[in-house]
C-alpha cells in the first residue's frame, strides 16, 4: 500500500509572503504555529513585531490583550507548542513589542513590593489599584491582592476576596483552582508542610497519568520555591498566551532564572542569554540584567558591603547594608550579609527598620541562626510562608535560599539551584553574579574587590590561593576544607571538617558536620560515619537538621551487611529519622533493634547495662529513646502486649535512678503506660463483646410469673415419669419433637415466656441491647467508614436523594464537568446500594425474635427434660430463672457464631459485589480519564472493609461487663474518643478535655453504657455539625455535690438548612420528656439524643438529666450524672 | 509433613487449614494468629510449608483481648526475621489485600511480591490473593505448591 506523504512548501522567509498567507489563513493559529515552529530566529526577531501590527494576526499573536473581568482570564485556543527555545524566542518578541506597558508595570511592581515590605498599607493598595486600572485583571494582581489582604486585613477578608473569584461560575476552572490555592496558602492556620503536601497530591495524580504539562503547570504556579524539576516547560510557556502580558513577563523572568539555575537543559545558557539580551535592550529591569549579565550602568559601590563581610569587617558590612537596604528594601540579596554580620557581632535581636516586614524577615533570619530548634523552626515557617506572597516574582529568592540552607542542610544539587536563583534575583550588582558569569572581562574589572576575588578563587577550586586571601580566619578553614574536598583530598579535608564540627559557630559546624558525613560515605567509611553521626546527634539533638540522616540510612541499607547492625549508632540514626522525617522506616528500625540485640547477645533492653563497650550516654539514650514499646515489640522476648508495656515501665523506673534530672518525664510516661494498659484492656473488653442481657433486671420482671408456674408444677408433679406424647416442632435447623402433656406444656410455656423477655424486652433483653449497641448508628458507622474515609459515599438530603460528592469535583478541577457528573452518579448509586445493604443487615439479619431469625432460641426436648429435672429438686424461682438463662445463653452463643460466620462470608461477598459493580460503572463514566486517586480510594476501601467486618464480628460475643473494673470519667471519654477517631479518621487532638476526679470511681458495670453515651454524642456531632473538618470539640466536666456534669460543645454550620432547627430541638425535648422514644431509637437517621436519654434512664437507672441548647453557632449537650446510683 | 498457618482471621484460617488437610491429609498442621505467635513457632521449629498472612496484630490476643498494634506488613517482617535467623523453609503469602499500609506509604501486592522475590528467594515462594467470593486462590495456591514440588 502506498503511503501518502504531505509536503510543506519550501519555507520562504519573507515578511510579505508570510503576512499574505496569514491574512488569508482559515486557521490562523495553525499557521502561526508553523511560523513559530519552522522559521528562523532571525526572521521571528525581525518580523514578529511587524505581524503584531496586522489586525487579526496581531490579535492572534498577542493572545489576551486585557482582562476587564476575572472571567476574561480563561483558557482559549492557543498556538501549538513548539520547542522550549522557540517558545522563549516567540514570547521574548511579544514582550519587546509590549515594552512600554512592561516598563510602566515594572515601576509600579517595585513600588508595590517596596511599600509592602515597609508595611505602607495604603500606598501598597494604591499601587495595586493603579496596576489593575492600567493593565486590567491578571494573575499577578490576584496573587498580590490576596497577599495584601492576608497581610493587612486578615484571613476573613482575604478569604472573602478570594472566594468571590473562585466561586464565580463564570471563572475558568484552572484560574479557580489557582486562586483557591493562592488563598489557601495564605491561611495562618495552614502549615507550609500541609500546603506542600496538598500540591504534591494534586501533582502526583498528573504524574501518574503521565500528563507532564499539568503537573509542571501546578508545581510551577503554586509552589515555585518547592520544586526545581519542571518536565514540560515549553507547554507551559505556550499556554501563557491566555494570560495578560504582565503575567507573561513575570513568568518569563522566573522561567529564565529557573533555567539558568538548574544546570544543563534542552536550551543552553548561551541561548537564554542571547534571547534575553534583546529583551534587556527594550525593558529596564534588574532581573534581566542579572541574566544577561549587564552591569554597565551599575555603580561599583554595590559590592562594597560584600567586600567588608569577606574580610571580616562585620561592623562596616552591617552599616553599609543598612544604608543600601534603607535606600531600597528590595535589595534582598543584602539581607543575608546583613544578618550574618549581625550574627558575628553577636546581636540577639535586630531593631533596624522596626515595625516593617523587612525587620521581621531579618529577625527571622537571625533567629534561624541563633535560636533553639523550636524557635528557629517557627522563624523558618514564617519565612517559608512569606515566600508565597512574593512568589509572583523573584524578589524573595535570596531570602528563601538563606532560610533553606541555614535551617537544614541542602543536598548539593538543591544548594546549587537555590544559590544560583538567589544570585540571579538581586535588584543590584552582586559579587556572585559577577563570579558565576563566564565573562572574563567582568572578572578582571572587579578583581580588586575581595568578595569577587574570593568567589573566583572558590570557582577555580584553588585552595592554595585561598590560603593567601584576606578572609576572616574564622571562616577561611571551612572554605579551605571544601576546596580540598573538591580537589579530592578527602583525608585532609575530613580532618579539618571534623575539627570544625566541634566549634560552637553554627555557621561553621553545621556545614562541617554535613561534609564530614558526605566524605565518610563517599569513602565507604561506614562505621566511622555512623559513630560520627551518632556522637554528633547525642551531643546536640538539634544537629538532626544538619546530619543527612536519609542519606546515611540509604547507604547503610544498600550494604546488605549484617555486621553493621552491631553498631548502636545505627539505632540512633533510625530514631532521629523516625521522629524528624517520617514513619516509613519504622519496620527497618525495628529490624535494626532486633539485629542489634541478637548481635550483642542480649534479650532484654536493661541487659545493655552489662555491656562495657557502650558509653553511659549511649546506654541512656538507648533505653530512653530506642527501647519504646513500638520498637521492642518486634522481639521474640515478649509474648503479649502487656509484657511489652511492663518492660517499658521497668525501663522508666530504672531511668528514674539513672537520669534523675528527667524524673518528671519518666514519671509521666509511667502514668501514661498505666492508662494505656487500662484503656486497651477496657477497649478490648468492650469491642470484643457487645451482646448483653440484663438478666438481673429480667429476674425482677419474671420472678412472679415463675413463682406461679412453680406452684402449678407442684400440683402436676405426680405426672413426672408418665409416658409423654410428642408433637413435631419446627426448629430453625431441624424438626424436633416436643412433649404435649400438661406438665411438659407448663415447662415449655415457662421457657418460652422467659425466652420472650430474654429476647425482645426493649429495655433489658437482647433486642434492646442490640438496638442500642449495634443497630443504632454503630453498625452503619462501622460499615460505612471505609467508604467515608475514601470519599466514596455521601449522605441523603432532606428529600431522600444522595447529595453531590463535592470531594471529587474539588480533587479533579481539571476534569470536565460532564465526566465528573457521570462519576458522581456512579458514586451516588453506590452510596444507595451500600446503605440498602446496611439497612438489610440491620432490619433483617439482626432482627431479634425468640422464635425466628438469627436469634431464634429453638426449643429442644432436652431443654424440657433438663428443666423438669431441675424443678424436681425444689428450686426457688430465681434458681429456675438462672437455670433457664443458662440454657438461653448457650443457644444465643451458638447463634452468635452463626451470625459472625454470615458476616465474615455473606456480607463480605455482598459488599465485594457492590464494589465490583461500582468499578464496572465507573469504566464507562470516566470516559478514558485517569482517576488514580479514586481508583486507590476504592481499592483501599475494599481492603478496609474486611477489617471493619472483622471488628463487627468481635461485637457478637457475650459482653463481659460484669468483669469491668471501676473507673473514673476520663476512661470512657478516652475510650470513646479513641474509637470514634479510629472509625472516622479523626484527629484525637481535636478534643479538648477538662478532667475531674470523682469522689469514688463509678462501677465497672456501667463502663459500656458511658462509652455508648459519649460515642453517640460524638457521632451526633459528626452527623449534624455539617462542618468539614469538624472544629475542636470541647468537653468540660464539673463536680457539684453528688452530681458529675459533662458538657460537650461543638461548632455547627449556620446555614439555610438550620431553619426550623429550634422547632426540631423542641420536638426532641418533648419526645424525651414523655419517654416515647423506643421507636425512634430504632430508626436510623434520627438524633442520637433519644438513645442517650434512653441509656441514662434504663441502663444507668434514674436520676440523671440530659439537656441541650443551641447558641449562635455552638451546640452543647449537658449530662448530669447522679453519682450515688453509679457507685459499686 | 509439618505445616504452619499464620493468620489472624478465624474464618480465613479455617479455610486455609481445610485446604491443607485436603492436600496433605497426613500432615501435622499448626496454627498461629499473630506476627509474634508465628515468629515464636518458626524460631523454635522447622516446617515444610508456611502459609502466611501479610497484615496481622503483633501478638495473639491475651486474656483481655489485647493483641498489640496492627502491623500492615507483618508477613514481610516474619520473612525478614526468618532470613536473619537462617530459618530457611518455603513460605507462601496468602492475603486478602492487594495494597498495604497507609495512603502515603502504601505498598501494592505486586511491589511486595517483587521485593520479597528479590530479597528472600530461598524463602518466599509467591503470593496468593484470597477472596471469599471466589475459589481462584485455591487454584493459585495449588499452582505454587506444584511449582515448588510439594504437590504433584
Amino acid at each position: 500500500m502506498k503511503t501518502k506523504r504531505k509536503y510543506r512548501s519550501k519555507i520562504i522567509e519573507s515578511f510579505d509572503h508570510v503576512a499574505f498567507r496569514l491574512l488569508k489563513s482559515k486557521n490562523i493559529l495553525k499557521d502561526l504555529f508553523y511560523v513559530k515552529n519552522s522559521y528562523s530566529q532571525s526572521f521571528i526577531d525581525s518580523n514578529l513585531h511587524r505581524f503584531m501590527d496586522l489586525g487579526k494576526i496581531g490579535e492572534a499573536i498577542l493572545g489576551l490583550h486585557k482582562a476587564n473581568k476575572y472571567s476574561d482570564l480563561c483558557s482559549k485556543d492557543i498556538i501549538g507548542t513548539s520547542t522550549l527555545k522557540r517558545e522563549l524566542i516567540w514570547l521574548s518578541n511579544i514582550l519587546i513589542d509590549q515594552k512600554t506597558v512592561l516598563n510602566r508595570f515594572i515601576y509600579l511592581r517595585d513600588n508595590f513590593y517596596k511599600s509592602f515590605i515597609l508595611c505602607e498599607e495604603d500606598k501598597c493598595l494604591e499601587c495595586l489599584d493603579q496596576i489593575e486600572d492600567e493593565f486590567g485583571k491578571s494573575e499577578w494582581l490576584i496573587q498580590n491582592r490576596i497577599g495584601w489582604y492576608g497581610q493587612f486585613k486578615g484571613t476573613e477578608d482575604q478569604k472573602k476576596y478570594s472566594s468571590l473569584i473562585y466561586e464565580d461560575p463564570a471563572i475558568d476552572d484552572s484560574i479557580g483552582l489557582k486562586v483557591k490555592q493562592f488563598s489557601l496558602r495564605e491561611l495562618t492556620s495552614l502549615s507550609t508542610k500541609r500546603y506542600d503536601s496538598t500540591i504534591s497530591n494534586l501533582t502526583h495524580e498528573m504524574d501518574l497519568a503521565e500528563t507532564p504539562a499539568g503537573s509542571t503547570y501546578l508545581k510551577y504556579f503554586l509552589n515555585f520555591y518547592k520544586y526545581f524539576d519542571y518536565p514540560y516547560l515549553q507547554g507551559m510557556v505556550a499556554s501563557l498566551m491566555d494570560l495578560p502580558v504582565i503575567d507573561r513577563y513575570s513568568h518569563y523572568l522566573k522561567i529564565t532564572a529557573h533555567l539558568m539555575s538548574c544546570g544543563p537543559q534542552e536550551i543552553s545558557v548561551e541561548q537564554i542569554i542571547s534571547i534575553t539580551s534583546r529583551v534587556n535592550e527594550s525593558i529596564d529591569d534588574y532581573y534581566l540584567k542579572n541574566i544577561v549579565p549587564d552591569f554597565s550602568s551599575d555603580l561599583h559601590k554595590g559590592i562594597i558591603p560584600f567586600d567588608h563581610y569577606t574580610i571580616g569587617n562585620y561592623s562596616k558590612a552591617k552599616s553599609l547594608c543598612e544604608e543600601y537596604i534603607k535606600s531600597d528594601v528590595l535589595n534582598t540579596h543584602l539581607y543575608e550579609t546583613y544578618v550574618k554580620s549581625c550574627y558575628y557581632l553577636e546581636f540577639k535581636k535586630i531593631s533596624f527598620m522596626d515595625g516593617t516586614i523587612c525587620n521581621k524577615i531579618l529577625n527571622d533570619m537571625l533567629s534561624i541562626l541563633i535560636d533553639d530548634e523550636y524557635v528557629s523552626a517557627l522563624s523558618y515557617e514564617r519565612i517559608h510562608k512569606l515566600s508565597y506572597v512574593f512568589s509572583a516574582d523573584l524578589h524573595f529568592s535570596p531570602i528563601i535560599y538563606f532560610a533553606k540552607k541555614e535551617y537544614r542542610y541542602l543536598e548539593d544539587e538543591q544548594e546549587k539551584y537555590y544559590n544560583n536563583l538567589a544570585s540571579l534575583s538581586s535588584s543590584s550588582l552582586n559579587p556572585k553574579r559577577i563570579a558565576y558569569s563566564d565573562d572574563n572581562s567582568l572578572h578582571e574589572k572587579y578583581l580588586n574587590n575581595p568578595s569577587v576575588e574570593f568567589l573566583l578563587t572558590l570557582k577555580s577550586k584553588n585552595y592554595e590561593k585561598l590560603k593567601l586571601l584576606d578572609i576572616d580566619e574564622k571562616r577561611k578553614d571551612i572554605y579551605y576544607a571544601k576546596l580540598l574536598y573538591e580537589n579530592k583530598h578527602f583525608k585532609e579535608s575530613l580532618e579539618i571538617f571534623q575539627k570544625l564540627s566541634l566549634k560552637s559557630d553554627i555557621l561553621i559546624n553545621g556545614v562541617a558536620v554535613y561534609f564530614s558525613i558526605k566524605i565518610q560515605l563517599e569513602c565507604e567509611l561506614y562505621e566511622e560515619c555512623l559513630n560520627f553521626a551518632g556522637n554528633t546527634l547525642l551531643a546536640d539533638k538539634s544537629m538532626h537538621l544538619k546530619v543527612p540522616i536519609t542519606k546515611i540510612i540509604t547507604f547503610i541499607e544498600s550494604l546488605n551487611d549484617n555486621y553493621i547492625y552491631r553498631n548502636i549508632n545505627l539505632l540512633f540514626i533510625y530514631h532521629f529519622y523516625s521522629v524528624t522525617i517520617g514513619s516509613d522506616k519504622n519496620e527497618e528500625f525495628c529490624d535494626a533493634y532486633d539485629e542489634f540485640m541478637y548481635a550483642q547477645n542480649i534479650k532484654y533492653p536493661l541487659d545493655i547495662e552489662s555491656k562495657s563497650c557502650f558509653t553511659d550516654n549511649q546506654k541512656l539514650f538507648f533505653l530512653k529513646n530506642i527501647c519504646i514499646p513500638n520498637v521492642i515489640d518486634v522481639s521474640d522476648a515478649y509474648r503479649t502486649n502487656e509484657e511489652v508495656i511492663s518492660e517499658r515501665m521497668q525501663i522508666c523506673y530504672t531511668m528514674i535512678d539513672l537520669d534523675p534530672d528527667n524524673f518528671n518525664d519518666y514519671d509521666n510516661e509511667i502514668t501514661a503506660l498505666i492508662d494505656k494498659i487500662i484503656i486497651e484492656k477496657s477497649k478490648a473488653q468492650i469491642t470484643e463483646g457487645r451482646i448483653y442481657v440484663d438478666t438481673e433486671s429480667l429476674k425482677s420482671i419474671l420472678a412472679q410469673q415463675v413463682r406461679e408456674k412453680l406452684i402449678i408444677f407442684h400440683s402436676l408433679k405426680k405426672n413426672v415419669g408418665v409416658e409423654k406424647k410428642y408433637v413435631r416442632h419446627n426448629d430453625k435447623h431441624d424438626d424436633v419433637l416436643i412433649p404435649t402433656d400438661d406438665l411438659s406444656l407448663l415447662i415449655v410455656n415457662t421457657i418460652e415466656e422467659v425466652s420472650e423477655q430474654f429476647c425482645i424486652n426493649s429495655e433489658y433483653g437482647l433486642d434492646g441491647n442490640i438496638s442500642l449497641e449495634i443497630r443504632h448508628g454503630h453498625i452503619a458507622a462501622q460499615l460505612r467508614c471505609p467508604f467515608e474515609k475514601g470519599f466514596l459515599v455521601t449522605e441523603k438530603d432532606g428529600s431522600g436523594k444522595y447529595i453531590k460528592n463535592n470531594y471529587w469535583f474539588q480533587k479533579y478541577p481539571i476534569v470536565t464537568n460532564s465526566t465528573l457528573m457521570a462519576v458522581d452518579r456512579c458514586l451516588r448509586s453506590f452510596s444507595k446500594k451500600i446503605d440498602d445493604l446496611i439497612e438489610e443487615v440491620r432490619s433483617e439479619w439482626l432482627k431479634v425474635h425468640f422464635a425466628e431469625g438469627a436469634f431464634a432460641l429453638g426449643l429442644e426436648e432436652n431443654d424440657v427434660l433438663e428443666l423438669e429435672t431441675k424443678l424436681l429438686s425444689g428450686p426457688s424461682e430465681l434458681d429456675v430463672l438462672d437455670f433457664i438463662f443458662d440454657i438461653l445463653w448457650e443457644k444465643t452463643e451458638f447463634n452468635l457464631e452463626e451470625i459472625k460466620s454470615r458476616f465474615a462470608n455473606d456480607l463480605v461477598l455482598k459488599i465485594e459485589a457492590i464494589i465490583n459493580e461500582l468499578n464496572v460503572d465507573l469504566v464507562g463514566a470516566k470516559g478514558g480519564v485517569f482517576f488514580q486517586d479514586l481508583d486507590d480510594a476504592i481499592q483501599n476501601a475494599k481492603n478496609d472493609v474486611h477489617a471493619s467486618i472483622d471488628e463487627i464480628c468481635k461485637w457478637f460475643n457475650r459482653s463481659r461487663r460484669n468483669e469491668f473494673i471501676d473507673f473514673e470519667l476520663i476512661l470512657p471519654l478516652k475510650l470513646s474518643i479513641e474509637t470514634f477517631c479510629s472509625v472516622y479518621n479523626f484527629d484525637e487532638d481535636s478534643f479538648e478535655i477538662q478532667d475531674i476526679v470523682l469522689p469514688k470511681p463509678i462501677s465497672g458495670e456501667f463502663l459500656n453504657d458511658f462509652v455508648m453515651i459519649f460515642m453517640t454524642l460524638f457521632q451526633n456531632i459528626k452527623k449534624h455539625s455539617r462542618l468539614s473538618p469538624i472544629p475542636p470539640i470541647k468537653i468540660e466536666t464539673e463536680l457539684t455535690g453528688g452530681t458529675a456534669i459533662v458538657k460537650i460543645s461543638n461548632k455547627i454550620l449556620l446555614d439555610d438548612l438550620r431553619v426550623g432547627e429550634s422547632a426540631r430541638l423542641k420536638e426532641i425535648n418533648d419526645v424525651m420528656r414523655d419517654r416515647k422514644y423506643y421507636d425512634v431509637v430504632n430508626t436510623e437517621g434520627k438524633t442520637g439524643l433519644y438513645k442517650v436519654d434512653k441509656i441514662l434512664n434504663t441502663k444507668l437507672k434514674s436520676g440523671h438529666k440530659l439537656s441541650f441548647e443551641m447558641k449562635d453557632d455552638e451546640f452543647s449537650v449537658q449530662i448530669s450524672f447522679a453519682l450515688q446510683r453509679l457507685y459499686s | 509433613m509439618k505445616l504452619l498457618v499464620i493468620e489472624d482471621t478465624i474464618e480465613k484460617r479455617k479455610k486455609l487449614v481445610d485446604f491443607l488437610i485436603e492436600k496433605f491429609p497426613q500432615s501435622n498442621i499448626e496454627e498461629a494468629e499473630s506476627y509474634n505467635g508465628g515468629v515464636e513457632k518458626i524460631l523454635n521449629d522447622s516446617y515444610d510449608l508456611v502459609l502466611l498472612d501479610m497484615s496481622m496484630p503483633t501478638f495473639d490476643s491475651d486474656a483481655s483481648g489485647c493483641a498489640g498494634r496492627m502491623r500492615a506488613l507483618a508477613g514481610r517482617d516474619v520473612i525478614s526475621k526468618m532470613q536473619r535467623r537462617n530459618k530457611i523453609f518455603p513460605v507462601v503469602v496468602v492475603t486478602r489485600f492487594d495494597a498495604f499500609g497507609a495512603h502515603d506509604k502504601k505498598t501494592t501486592l505486586n511491589e511486595l511480591d517483587t521485593y520479597l522475590s528479590d530479597n528472600y528467594p530461598e524463602i518466599y515462594m509467591g503470593s496468593v490473593f484470597f477472596e471469599y467470593s471466589s475459589n481462584s486462590w485455591f487454584t493459585e495456591l495449588d499452582k505454587i505448591l506444584k511449582r515448588i514440588g510439594l504437590v504433584k
